[in-house]
C-alpha cells in the first residue's frame, strides 16, 4: 500500500552508538582543538577561549551527539516507537518554550531573594532560535496540511 | 476501546514475538497493543485480521465513551 504521507527517514540504528561518542569524546576532543588553535595563533588571545569558545567547546558537541541520539532509528523501529518519538518531540517543545518564557521570573526571583537587582538574563539567542523553530514547525504544518487538502479536492473533482 | 488479541493469538498458539515477527513490528508493540496502551495504526490493524482470519471489528471492540 502506498502511502499519503511517508514517514520522516531517520538515520539507522548504528548513529546512536557514533552520537554516544561524540558526547563522550566531544568536549575533551574540542578543548584539545581549541588550545592547538591557541598555540599556532589561530586564537589570537588566550582569554578568547574563555570569551568565546567555552560555550561552543561544550554545546556542540553535546548538540551533535544528542542530535544524532535524537534523529536515529531504534534497533527495532515501528510505528509505536515512531508515535513515541513525536510525543517526545511535541512535549519537549513544550517544555522548553514554559522554560525559556519563565526564565527571566525564576532569575530574578533568585536575584531577589539573594538581595541583588533585578535585570534580564541573556535569552535572546535562544528565544530567536525558539521563534524559528516554532515558525518553521507551524509553517511545515499548514503548507503540509494545505498540499494535502489540495490533492484531495483534485482527487474529488 | 478493547480488544481480543491476546484470545486470538492464544487460539493460533502463538507468542508475541512471533506475532511481532509476523506483522513486522517489536514485541513490545504487540505487549502494548493487547494491554491498551497502545492504538495501532489502520494498516497494522488489517495486517492483524488478516492474520486471524477476522475483521478489524470482531478484533477491536468499541467502548462506551469511544
Amino acid at each position: 500500500m502506498k502511502e499519503v504521507m511517508p514517514p520522516i527517514k531517520l538515520l539507522p540504528y548504528r548513529y546512536k552508538r557514533y552520537g554516544l561518542w561524540v558526547l563522550i569524546a566531544g568536549v575533551p576532543f574540542m578543548t584539545l582543538l581549541t588550545f592547538v588553535l591557541i598555540s599556532i595563533g589561530l586564537i589570537p588571545r588566550n582569554d578568547a577561549f574563555f570569551d568565546e569558545w567555552s560555550k561552543p567547546i561544550i554545546y556542540y558537541p553535546i548538540i551533535i551527539g544528542l542530535a544524532l541520539l535524537n534523529f536515529s532509528e531504534e534497533k527495532e523501529e515501528d510505528e509505536m516507537v515512531q508515535h513515541v518519538r513525536y510525543q517526545a518531540f511535541m512535549t519537549g517543545v513544550l517544555y522548553l518554550i514554559v522554560g525559556l518564557l519563565l526564565l527571566p521570573l525564576f532569575t530574578n526571583i533568585v536575584r531577589l531573594l539573594e538581595g541583588r537587582a533585578i535585570g534580564m538574563p541573556d535569552v535572546g539567542g535562544m528565544l530567536g532560535a525558539l521563534a524559528l523553530l516554532l515558525v518553521y514547525t507551524y509553517g511545515y504544518f499548514r503548507v503540509r496540511l494545505h498540499q494535502i487538502q489540495k490533492s484531495l479536492e483534485a482527487d474529488e473533482e | 476501546m478493547r480488544n481480543n488479541i491476546k484470545v486470538e493469538r492464544a487460539k493460533k498458539d502463538m507468542t508475541q514475538e512471533q506475532l511481532a515477527e509476523a506483522l513486522g513490528v517489536s514485541r513490545q508493540t504487540i505487549n502494548a497493543i493487547e494491554k491498551n496502551k497502545y492504538l495501532p495504526s489502520t494498516l497494522l490493524a488489517l495486517k492483524m485480521s488478516d492474520l486471524f482470519g477476522m475483521t478489524v471489528n470482531e478484533l477491536f471492540i468499541l467502548e462506551e465513551g469511544d
